[in-house]
């Protein structure tokens, strides 16, 4: 799976429940390239650890998971800058972002954590992966109606390809996102027509 | 197991509610709702907001067609729906810009009820 990065502004807010995010790090600006990344549906409600990228030298690496990111906290440390990060683009994580300052108190050094932003990625990513896969399903749609193993069963498009197919989307969709993780894909029937559903009742 | 329920006057007239906790089958995140039963609506629809605080991802897609007729196309999304203690895993839904959900015949045809107008309440059985 090719990686795809979106990056968070800080400018971004989305209500709704937040990720603990704490950054504390003895640079000015920060910015940090987290590692790809998908939820491991074998380990829903667990951290996931993964991988951390410098990009810059300014960079700082952060142990980066499912639960929390936290890099190592330096014993001074000044944010005074935007805050910027790169998560992979069907990440639909909120982040809530912390800073941890050093206070005095009592004579001695306390750490105190303030929500600086809630950072929401922009679902333009998700929407754009979406779309290839659709666009992808529609260049093969003529030959899978050609195919007695796919015709009028659920496939589900994962990269371009077909991931799995079965006659039960529920259960389809249950195996896909066990296997792939939680990420775009397109399922659908493979049938010469489409039915028209109804929406609602009028209000 | 059946339960009887009042009919709601949150709307006028009053119309049979159920509470609904949506869940994202993957990632676990889920909100309760209320949610109304609509015998014309073909798929459960959630409003367009909770898709996000839900963090659901897109599926696919299907054509839904309006009590005016106009034709949308809309994403679907696959969550795990309880209603009232009855539970629906993988159910597919759209979304369309509410406040409340609407429980569609995809989940209420797995369902038996009997709506009871007179008496402004309706009885649900899962046969």
């Amino acid at each position: 799976m090719s990686r795809q990065y979106a990056v968070l502004d800080a400018g971004k807010t989305s209500a709704g429940e937040v990720r603990r995010l704490t950054i504390s790090r003895p640079n000015d600006r920060l910015l940090i390239h987290l590692a790809y990344h998908t939820v491991n549906t074998q380990s829903q409600g667990q951290e996931v650890a993964g991988q951390s990228e410098e990009a810059s030298s300014t960079c700082t690496g952060a142990a980066y998971s499912t639960g929390r990111i936290e890099a190592t906290i330096a014993t001074s440390f000044l944010l005074t800058d935007t805050v910027a990060f790169v998560v992979p683009s069907h990440d639909t994580t909120t982040w809530n972002v912390s800073r941890e300052t050093e206070t005095t108190m009592f004579g001695q050094p306390s750490w105190t954590s303030r929500r600086e932003a809630i950072l929401s990625p922009s679902a333009a990513p998700i929407s754009g992966a979406f779309e290839r896969e659709k666009q992808a399903f529609l260049n093969m749609r003529a030959n899978l109606l050609s195919n007695p193993e796919y015709r009028g069963k659920f496939v589900a498009i994962l990269n371009g390809e077909i991931a799995d197919y079965d006659e039960n989307e529920a259960e389809l969709a249950r195996r896909c996102y066990k296997k792939h993780g939680y990420v775009p894909m397109y399922m659908t029937k493979v049938d010469r027509t489409e039915r028209v559903l109804e929406m609602s009742s009028p209000e | 197991m059946m339960i009887m329920i009042p009919y709601s006057s949150e709307e006028a007239p009053p119309a049979p509610f159920m509470d609904a906790e949506i869940r994202n089958p993957i990632l676990g995140i889920s909100e309760r709702m209320r949610a109304k039963l609509d015998t014309g609506a073909a798929m459960v629809t959630i409003p367009s907001e909770l898709v996000e605080r839900l963090r659901l991802l897109p599926a696919g897609e299907r054509t839904f067609r309006g009590y005016n007729g106009q034709a949308t196309v809309r994403k679907t999304y696959f969550v795990n729906i309880d209603l009232n203690g009855y539970k629906f895993e993988m159910a597919k839904v759209t979304s369309a810009p509410r406040d409340n959900i609407l429980i569609g015949r995809n989940i209420l045809n797995q369902l038996e009820i009997h709506l009871d107008g007179k008496n402004s309440a309706f009885e649900v059985r899962d046969p």
